[in-house]
Protein backbone atom coordinates (compact mmCIF):
# COMPACT_ATOMS: atom_id res chain seq x y z
CA UNK A 1 0.00 0.00 0.00
CA UNK A 2 2.84 2.14 0.88
CA UNK A 3 4.61 1.53 -2.26
CA UNK A 4 1.39 2.57 -4.49
CA UNK A 5 1.53 5.61 -2.91
CA UNK A 6 5.09 6.41 -2.91
CA UNK A 7 4.68 5.40 -6.70
CA UNK A 8 1.80 7.79 -7.09
CA UNK A 9 3.41 10.90 -5.32
CA UNK A 10 6.47 10.58 -7.54
CA UNK A 11 4.16 10.30 -10.62
CA UNK A 12 2.53 13.77 -9.52
CA UNK A 13 5.73 15.15 -9.16
CA UNK A 14 6.84 14.67 -12.26
CA UNK A 15 4.12 16.57 -14.25
CA UNK A 16 5.15 20.09 -14.74
CA UNK A 17 2.44 22.34 -13.52
CA UNK A 18 2.49 24.79 -17.14
CA UNK A 19 -0.93 25.98 -16.38
CA UNK A 20 -0.07 29.35 -14.66
CA UNK A 21 2.96 30.02 -16.74
CA UNK A 22 0.44 29.33 -19.97
CA UNK A 23 -1.87 32.16 -18.40
CA UNK A 24 1.20 34.55 -18.13
CA UNK A 25 2.46 33.46 -21.73
CA UNK A 26 -1.33 34.31 -23.15
CA UNK A 27 -1.33 37.49 -20.89
CA UNK A 28 1.80 38.44 -22.98
CA UNK A 29 0.33 37.82 -26.07
CA UNK A 30 -2.68 39.80 -25.47
CA UNK A 31 -0.90 42.75 -24.17
CA UNK A 32 1.60 42.79 -26.93
CA UNK A 33 -1.12 42.53 -29.66
CA UNK A 34 -3.04 45.61 -27.87
CA UNK A 35 0.29 47.72 -27.96
CA UNK A 36 1.27 47.11 -31.60
CA UNK A 37 -1.15 47.82 -34.30
CA UNK A 38 -0.82 45.25 -36.91
CA UNK A 39 0.09 47.50 -40.23
CA UNK A 40 3.03 47.74 -41.96
CA UNK A 41 3.90 50.64 -41.09
CA UNK A 42 6.95 52.29 -43.40
CA UNK A 43 8.57 55.92 -44.10
CA UNK A 44 9.44 57.82 -46.61
CA UNK A 45 12.89 59.81 -46.51
CA UNK A 46 12.68 63.42 -47.61
CA UNK A 47 14.80 66.69 -46.85
CA UNK A 48 14.79 70.02 -47.04
CA UNK A 49 16.17 71.01 -49.84
CA UNK A 50 19.84 71.83 -49.66
CA UNK A 51 22.17 73.90 -51.93
CA UNK A 52 23.54 71.20 -53.80
CA UNK A 53 19.84 69.72 -54.30
CA UNK A 54 18.45 70.51 -57.83
CA UNK A 55 20.78 72.27 -59.26
CA UNK A 56 24.57 70.67 -58.21
CA UNK A 57 26.44 73.64 -57.09
CA UNK A 58 29.31 71.63 -55.24
CA UNK A 59 30.15 69.50 -58.69
CA UNK A 60 29.66 72.69 -60.58
CA UNK A 61 27.25 70.60 -62.95
CA UNK A 62 23.92 72.53 -64.20
CA UNK A 63 20.93 70.00 -63.33
CA UNK A 64 17.33 70.08 -64.84
CA UNK A 65 16.09 71.49 -60.91
CA UNK A 66 12.79 69.21 -61.74
CA UNK A 67 10.23 70.49 -59.52
CA UNK A 68 6.42 69.09 -59.24
CA UNK A 69 3.53 71.72 -58.22
CA UNK A 70 0.30 70.66 -56.79
CA UNK A 71 -2.39 73.14 -57.53
CA UNK A 72 -6.37 72.91 -56.21
CA UNK A 73 -6.62 71.82 -60.36
CA UNK A 74 -3.61 69.65 -60.84
CA UNK A 75 -0.01 69.06 -61.73
CA UNK A 76 2.38 71.46 -62.85
CA UNK A 77 6.03 70.30 -63.71
CA UNK A 78 8.95 72.65 -64.06
CA UNK A 79 12.47 72.52 -65.24
CA UNK A 80 15.16 74.76 -65.27
CA UNK A 81 12.88 77.04 -63.87
CA UNK A 82 10.09 76.91 -66.76
CA UNK A 83 7.01 75.50 -66.62
CA UNK A 84 6.68 72.30 -68.95
CA UNK A 85 2.91 73.68 -69.46
CA UNK A 86 4.27 77.54 -70.91
CA UNK A 87 1.65 79.12 -68.55
CA UNK A 88 0.18 78.55 -65.05
CA UNK A 89 -2.53 76.11 -66.07
CA UNK A 90 -1.86 72.72 -64.90
CA UNK A 91 0.23 70.68 -66.76
CA UNK A 92 -2.01 67.44 -65.39
CA UNK A 93 -5.20 68.98 -64.77
CA UNK A 94 -7.63 66.66 -62.12
CA UNK A 95 -9.55 63.72 -63.58
CA UNK A 96 -12.95 62.29 -62.30
CA UNK A 97 -12.93 59.83 -60.19
CA UNK A 98 -16.45 58.50 -59.81
CA UNK A 99 -18.16 61.54 -57.77
CA UNK A 100 -15.12 63.60 -57.43
CA UNK A 101 -11.89 65.11 -58.87
CA UNK A 102 -8.85 63.11 -58.50
CA UNK A 103 -5.53 64.09 -59.34
CA UNK A 104 -3.53 62.15 -62.68
CA UNK A 105 -0.74 60.35 -60.82
CA UNK A 106 -0.64 57.67 -63.74
CA UNK A 107 0.13 60.65 -65.72
CA UNK A 108 3.05 62.26 -64.13
CA UNK A 109 4.27 58.90 -63.78
CA UNK A 110 4.54 58.97 -67.97
CA UNK A 111 5.75 62.72 -67.75
CA UNK A 112 8.34 61.78 -65.46
CA UNK A 113 9.39 58.26 -67.49
CA UNK A 114 9.80 60.88 -70.52
CA UNK A 115 11.94 63.24 -68.30
CA UNK A 116 14.27 60.34 -66.74
CA UNK A 117 14.92 59.46 -70.47
CA UNK A 118 16.12 63.58 -70.83
CA UNK A 119 18.28 63.41 -67.63
CA UNK A 120 19.11 59.78 -66.76
CA UNK A 121 21.66 60.93 -64.39
CA UNK A 122 19.22 62.89 -62.48
CA UNK A 123 17.99 61.59 -58.71
CA UNK A 124 16.99 65.05 -57.07
CA UNK A 125 12.95 66.22 -57.24
CA UNK A 126 11.61 69.08 -55.09
CA UNK A 127 8.14 68.87 -54.57
CA UNK A 128 5.90 72.21 -53.61
CA UNK A 129 1.93 72.53 -52.68
CA UNK A 130 -1.02 74.49 -52.47
CA UNK A 131 -1.84 74.65 -49.11
CA UNK A 132 -4.78 73.04 -49.06
CA UNK A 133 -3.85 69.59 -50.61
CA UNK A 134 -3.75 66.85 -47.84
CA UNK A 135 -1.23 64.70 -46.95
CA UNK A 136 -2.05 61.46 -48.78
CA UNK A 137 -2.14 63.32 -52.25
CA UNK A 138 1.30 64.87 -51.40
CA UNK A 139 2.58 60.95 -50.85
CA UNK A 140 1.10 59.83 -53.87
CA UNK A 141 2.96 62.20 -55.51
CA UNK A 142 6.42 61.14 -53.85
CA UNK A 143 5.35 57.74 -55.10
CA UNK A 144 4.74 58.66 -58.66
CA UNK A 145 8.23 60.64 -58.31
CA UNK A 146 9.97 57.42 -57.16
CA UNK A 147 8.76 54.56 -59.97
CA UNK A 148 7.46 54.14 -62.38
CA UNK A 149 4.63 52.35 -64.05
CA UNK A 150 7.51 49.58 -64.75
CA UNK A 151 8.93 49.71 -61.54
CA UNK A 152 11.41 51.72 -62.90
CA UNK A 153 13.77 54.80 -60.78
CA UNK A 154 12.82 57.93 -61.50
CA UNK A 155 13.60 60.37 -59.43
CA UNK A 156 14.50 58.93 -55.82
CA UNK A 157 15.72 61.85 -53.97
CA UNK A 158 12.68 63.90 -53.07
CA UNK A 159 12.75 66.59 -51.66
CA UNK A 160 10.16 68.54 -49.91
CA UNK A 161 9.95 72.34 -50.00
CA UNK A 162 8.65 73.71 -47.06
CA UNK A 163 7.07 76.14 -48.54
CA UNK A 164 3.61 76.64 -50.12
CA UNK A 165 2.31 78.21 -53.58
CA UNK A 166 0.67 81.33 -52.97
CA UNK B 1 -20.04 -9.34 -5.08
CA UNK B 2 -19.24 -6.57 -3.10
CA UNK B 3 -15.89 -6.59 -4.33
CA UNK B 4 -17.14 -6.82 -8.11
CA UNK B 5 -19.07 -3.35 -7.43
CA UNK B 6 -16.48 -1.51 -6.03
CA UNK B 7 -14.17 -2.78 -8.88
CA UNK B 8 -16.58 -1.63 -11.59
CA UNK B 9 -17.02 1.35 -9.70
CA UNK B 10 -13.45 2.58 -9.47
CA UNK B 11 -13.48 1.53 -13.20
CA UNK B 12 -16.38 3.89 -13.94
CA UNK B 13 -14.71 6.38 -11.93
CA UNK B 14 -11.53 5.91 -14.09
CA UNK B 15 -13.06 5.88 -17.15
CA UNK B 16 -14.68 9.47 -16.57
CA UNK B 17 -11.77 11.41 -15.10
CA UNK B 18 -9.48 10.12 -18.09
CA UNK B 19 -11.01 12.65 -20.66
CA UNK B 20 -10.23 15.36 -18.65
CA UNK B 21 -6.29 14.74 -18.75
CA UNK B 22 -6.18 17.47 -21.62
CA UNK B 23 -2.45 17.71 -22.25
CA UNK B 24 -1.57 20.94 -22.34
CA UNK B 25 2.22 20.88 -23.77
CA UNK B 26 0.85 21.66 -27.52
CA UNK B 27 -1.15 23.99 -26.57
CA UNK B 28 1.73 25.50 -24.86
CA UNK B 29 3.53 25.54 -27.61
CA UNK B 30 1.38 27.10 -30.12
CA UNK B 31 1.03 30.38 -27.67
CA UNK B 32 5.04 30.09 -27.32
CA UNK B 33 5.33 30.30 -30.79
CA UNK B 34 2.25 33.85 -31.01
CA UNK B 35 4.46 35.15 -28.31
CA UNK B 36 7.83 34.78 -29.95
CA UNK B 37 6.03 35.74 -33.19
CA UNK B 38 4.34 39.33 -31.46
CA UNK B 39 7.57 39.77 -29.30
CA UNK B 40 9.27 39.89 -33.35
CA UNK B 41 6.76 42.01 -34.86
CA UNK B 42 7.09 44.73 -32.23
CA UNK B 43 10.65 44.94 -31.89
CA UNK B 44 10.43 45.77 -36.02
CA UNK B 45 8.04 48.40 -35.91
CA UNK B 46 9.45 51.10 -33.89
CA UNK B 47 6.79 53.57 -34.20
CA UNK B 48 2.96 52.89 -32.72
CA UNK B 49 -0.02 54.44 -33.59
CA UNK B 50 -2.58 54.05 -31.18
CA UNK B 51 -4.34 57.60 -31.64
CA UNK B 52 -7.74 56.99 -33.18
CA UNK B 53 -7.99 59.99 -35.21
CA UNK B 54 -4.57 59.22 -36.68
CA UNK B 55 -5.32 57.46 -40.49
CA UNK B 56 -1.97 57.24 -42.68
CA UNK B 57 -1.69 56.98 -46.14
CA UNK B 58 -0.53 54.22 -48.25
CA UNK B 59 2.63 54.17 -49.97
CA UNK B 60 4.41 52.05 -52.03
CA UNK B 61 7.82 52.75 -50.12
CA UNK B 62 9.54 49.42 -48.82
CA UNK B 63 12.01 51.60 -46.37
CA UNK B 64 11.18 50.49 -42.48
CA UNK B 65 10.77 52.78 -39.94
CA UNK B 66 13.43 53.66 -36.77
CA UNK B 67 13.61 54.77 -33.79
CA UNK B 68 13.78 58.33 -33.44
CA UNK B 69 11.90 61.84 -32.56
CA UNK B 70 7.63 61.48 -33.46
CA UNK B 71 5.99 64.66 -34.13
CA UNK B 72 2.43 63.81 -34.90
CA UNK B 73 -0.69 65.29 -36.24
CA UNK B 74 -3.76 63.84 -34.98
CA UNK B 75 -7.00 63.70 -37.48
CA UNK B 76 -10.14 65.72 -36.70
CA UNK B 77 -12.35 62.59 -36.68
CA UNK B 78 -12.01 59.90 -34.57
CA UNK B 79 -13.67 56.55 -35.00
CA UNK B 80 -15.48 54.76 -32.48
CA UNK B 81 -17.37 51.49 -32.56
CA UNK B 82 -20.78 51.62 -30.28
CA UNK B 83 -23.37 48.84 -30.64
CA UNK B 84 -21.51 47.32 -33.54
CA UNK B 85 -21.62 50.83 -35.41
CA UNK B 86 -18.75 52.41 -36.93
CA UNK B 87 -19.80 56.12 -35.66
CA UNK B 88 -17.17 58.85 -36.53
CA UNK B 89 -16.47 61.90 -33.52
CA UNK B 90 -15.62 64.95 -34.16
CA UNK B 91 -11.93 66.58 -32.02
CA UNK B 92 -9.30 69.22 -32.35
CA UNK B 93 -6.67 68.43 -34.13
CA UNK B 94 -3.43 68.29 -32.22
CA UNK B 95 0.61 68.44 -32.32
CA UNK B 96 2.19 65.99 -30.09
CA UNK B 97 5.53 64.95 -29.82
CA UNK B 98 6.39 61.59 -28.78
CA UNK B 99 2.84 61.54 -26.87
CA UNK B 100 3.29 65.15 -25.54
CA UNK B 101 0.36 67.32 -26.51
CA UNK B 102 2.14 70.20 -27.70
CA UNK B 103 -0.36 72.53 -29.71
CA UNK B 104 -3.99 72.38 -30.69
CA UNK B 105 -5.02 73.63 -33.87
CA UNK B 106 -8.47 74.76 -35.33
CA UNK B 107 -10.75 71.86 -36.49
CA UNK B 108 -12.37 73.76 -39.20
CA UNK B 109 -9.39 75.59 -41.21
CA UNK B 110 -6.33 73.63 -39.42
CA UNK B 111 -4.70 76.81 -38.55
CA UNK B 112 -2.32 77.50 -35.48
CA UNK B 113 -3.30 80.33 -33.57
CA UNK B 114 -2.02 83.43 -34.84
CA UNK B 115 -0.08 84.16 -31.36
CA UNK B 116 1.71 80.83 -31.15
CA UNK B 117 3.71 81.28 -34.09
CA UNK B 118 6.79 83.39 -35.67
CA UNK B 119 7.59 84.66 -38.58
CA UNK B 120 4.06 83.27 -39.90
CA UNK B 121 5.31 79.79 -39.84
CA UNK B 122 7.37 78.80 -36.82
CA UNK B 123 5.15 77.13 -34.41
CA UNK B 124 6.42 78.38 -30.72
CA UNK B 125 5.63 75.61 -28.82
CA UNK B 126 6.70 73.01 -30.86
CA UNK B 127 9.86 74.57 -31.66
CA UNK B 128 10.96 74.81 -27.89
CA UNK B 129 10.41 71.51 -27.41
CA UNK B 130 12.65 69.86 -30.71
CA UNK B 131 15.43 72.33 -29.36
CA UNK B 132 14.97 70.73 -25.94
CA UNK B 133 15.11 66.84 -27.24
CA UNK B 134 18.11 68.24 -29.48
CA UNK B 135 20.04 69.35 -26.55
CA UNK B 136 18.95 66.40 -24.56
CA UNK B 137 20.18 63.43 -27.23
CA UNK B 138 23.64 65.54 -27.56
CA UNK B 139 23.74 65.32 -23.86
CA UNK B 140 23.61 61.72 -24.15
CA UNK B 141 25.47 61.71 -27.24
CA UNK B 142 28.13 63.05 -25.44
CA UNK B 143 28.04 61.05 -21.70
CA UNK B 144 27.94 57.44 -23.85
CA UNK B 145 29.96 58.27 -26.84
CA UNK B 146 27.06 56.74 -29.31
CA UNK B 147 25.46 58.72 -31.80
CA UNK B 148 25.39 62.37 -32.18
CA UNK B 149 22.40 64.45 -32.81
CA UNK B 150 21.03 63.31 -36.19
CA UNK B 151 18.61 65.55 -37.18
CA UNK B 152 16.22 63.05 -38.06
CA UNK B 153 12.22 63.33 -37.56
CA UNK B 154 9.57 60.83 -38.32
CA UNK B 155 6.25 62.67 -39.09
CA UNK B 156 3.27 60.94 -38.14
CA UNK B 157 0.77 62.77 -39.65
CA UNK B 158 -3.26 62.26 -40.26
CA UNK B 159 -3.97 61.81 -44.56
CA UNK B 160 -6.36 64.13 -44.56
CA UNK B 161 -3.72 67.01 -43.12
CA UNK B 162 -3.55 69.85 -44.92
CA UNK B 163 -0.39 71.28 -46.40
CA UNK B 164 -1.03 74.06 -44.82
CA UNK B 165 -0.27 72.60 -41.22
CA UNK B 166 1.89 70.08 -42.69
CA UNK B 167 4.36 73.28 -43.93
CA UNK B 168 4.33 74.93 -40.53
CA UNK B 169 5.13 71.72 -38.79
CA UNK B 170 7.91 70.62 -41.19
CA UNK B 171 9.42 74.57 -41.36
CA UNK B 172 9.57 74.35 -37.51
CA UNK B 173 11.45 71.30 -37.64
CA UNK B 174 13.84 72.45 -39.80
CA UNK B 175 14.17 75.82 -37.61
CA UNK B 176 15.01 73.41 -34.59
CA UNK B 177 17.68 71.07 -36.75
CA UNK B 178 15.44 68.50 -37.70
CA UNK B 179 15.87 68.30 -41.19
CA UNK B 180 15.78 65.11 -42.44
CA UNK B 181 11.99 64.02 -42.74
CA UNK B 182 10.44 60.76 -42.70
CA UNK B 183 6.81 60.47 -43.31
CA UNK B 184 5.40 57.64 -41.64
CA UNK B 185 3.11 55.45 -44.09
CA UNK B 186 1.31 52.26 -44.42
CA UNK B 187 3.14 50.03 -46.98
CA UNK B 188 1.23 48.67 -49.77
CA UNK B 189 1.20 45.11 -50.07
CA UNK B 190 3.02 43.71 -52.97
Amino acid sequence: MRRVRARRQSEELGEPEILPMMNIFFMLVMVLMGMSAFLPLGVISTHAPRLASGNSVATGKQGPGLKVMLLKTGINISVKGALLAGDSSPLLPKISFGDRLVYDFEGLKEKLTELKKQYPTETNIMIMSDPDVIYEDIVHTMDASRESVNGEILFPDVAFIPGVIQ
Amino acid sequence: MRSTNRFRMRKSIHSESAPQQVSLTSLMDVITNILVYTIKIFAVSTITIQDPSVFLPVSSSRENPEDTVVVMITGKVRKEVEDNKEIFVEEMPTIMVDDKVIQKVDSKTYRVPANAKQRGYIITSLKQELLHIRKEQETTAKLTDGEGFNGRVVIVADKNTPYRLLADVLVTCGEAGFGHFKFAIVKREA
